[in-house]
């Protein structure tokens, strides 16, 4: 996150974070709505620790654990197409876009088999507290896939630092937030 | 401020060590199994994912070029977050 930093000196503190300060803004908006989510969870589960841990054995947790591998492994493709951007290779960047995006739509195959294995089984966004949490957080997670892929699609497109740098940061943070959402969800018990 | 990007080197050594500390958070989460894992491997399996996060803060987001008020702020974001996830689980009562 180089040539960004030149001209973000209006933006006070944020002026010192790499790359786009509207993405560090969105960013820190994201983990606190996570954060505050995954909170949210882990006092229901507090409050209820039968049901959820019961629930809990319904997924899938290697699939959730496969997810976690596909999306670090699509977030390295990101960071090296902005890598070799940044030292004047275009056409490899492209192409390590094209690499985290294909990679990447594997995390919503793998999420869109478990949705559909969770609703034959009968476990709905209605089922109890848990689901209803599991659905919430997982699918708001997913749709941020969605847009992450879509925004990596068009920076693949026009693949300027400045762009590669926004949309592979986006997509790290979907990344960070998996991270923390599938160990809390899928494994503490 | 002129950032500095990670090696290429560097970004897949980081991605080896993520790669690594899921297959063991899959170890210390038992997967496979479905037994109660005890506030030890709870209490692992968060400070797993919350060096997971900092690296992914650290190299691929590239705080590590940032200041160190940003640098604090994200870690102890991090803490204040995980610790909250952990303290709740230390409060559930036994079934």
């Amino acid at each position: 996150m180089s040539d960004l930093n030149e001209h973000n000196s209006g933006w006070g503190p944020l002026s010192s974070l790499p790359g786009n300060p509207i993405m560090w803004v969105l960013i820190w908006s994201e983990l606190l709505v996570f954060g505050a989510a995954l909170s949210g969870f882990a006092v229901a589960r507090m409050l209820d620790v039968q049901t959820f841990d019961a629930s809990q054995a319904h997924l899938d947790r290697f699939f959730g654990a496969l997810n976690t591998m596909v999306l670090l492994t699509s977030g390295l493709c990101a960071a090296l197409a902005v890598r070799v951007r940044s030292d004047g290779n275009s056409s490899a960047s492209r192409w390590w876009m094209v690499y985290a995006i294909l990679i990447g739509s594997v995390f919503l195959y793998v999420k869109i088999i478990e949705y559909g294995d969770k609703l034959d089984a009968g476990f709905d966004i209605e089922t109890n507290t848990f689901f209803t949490l599991y659905y919430l957080i997982t699918g708001f997670h997913f749709f941020h896939v969605i847009m992450g892929l879509i925004i990596l699609a068009i920076v693949a497109w026009k693949n300027s630092l400045e762009n590669l740098e926004t949309g592979a940061a986006f997509w790290h943070m979907v990344d960070l937030i998996w991270v923390l959402v599938y160990p809390v969800i899928y494994l503490v018990r | 401020m002129q950032a500095k990007l990670p090696s290429t080197r560097r970004l897949i050594f980081v991605w080896a060590v993520l790669i690594a500390a899921t297959i063991g958070l899959m170890g210390a989460g038992r997967v496979n199994a479905d037994i109660d894992l005890g506030s030890t491997w709870v209490t692992v399996l968060l400070v797993l994912a919350g060096a997971k996060s900092s690296l992914i803060l650290w190299f691929y987001l590239n705080l590590r070029q940032s200041s160190s008020g940003w640098q604090k702020g994200f870690i102890a974001f991090l803490c204040v977050i995980l610790s909250f996830i952990l303290g709740a689980y230390y409060l559930t009562p036994a079934i």
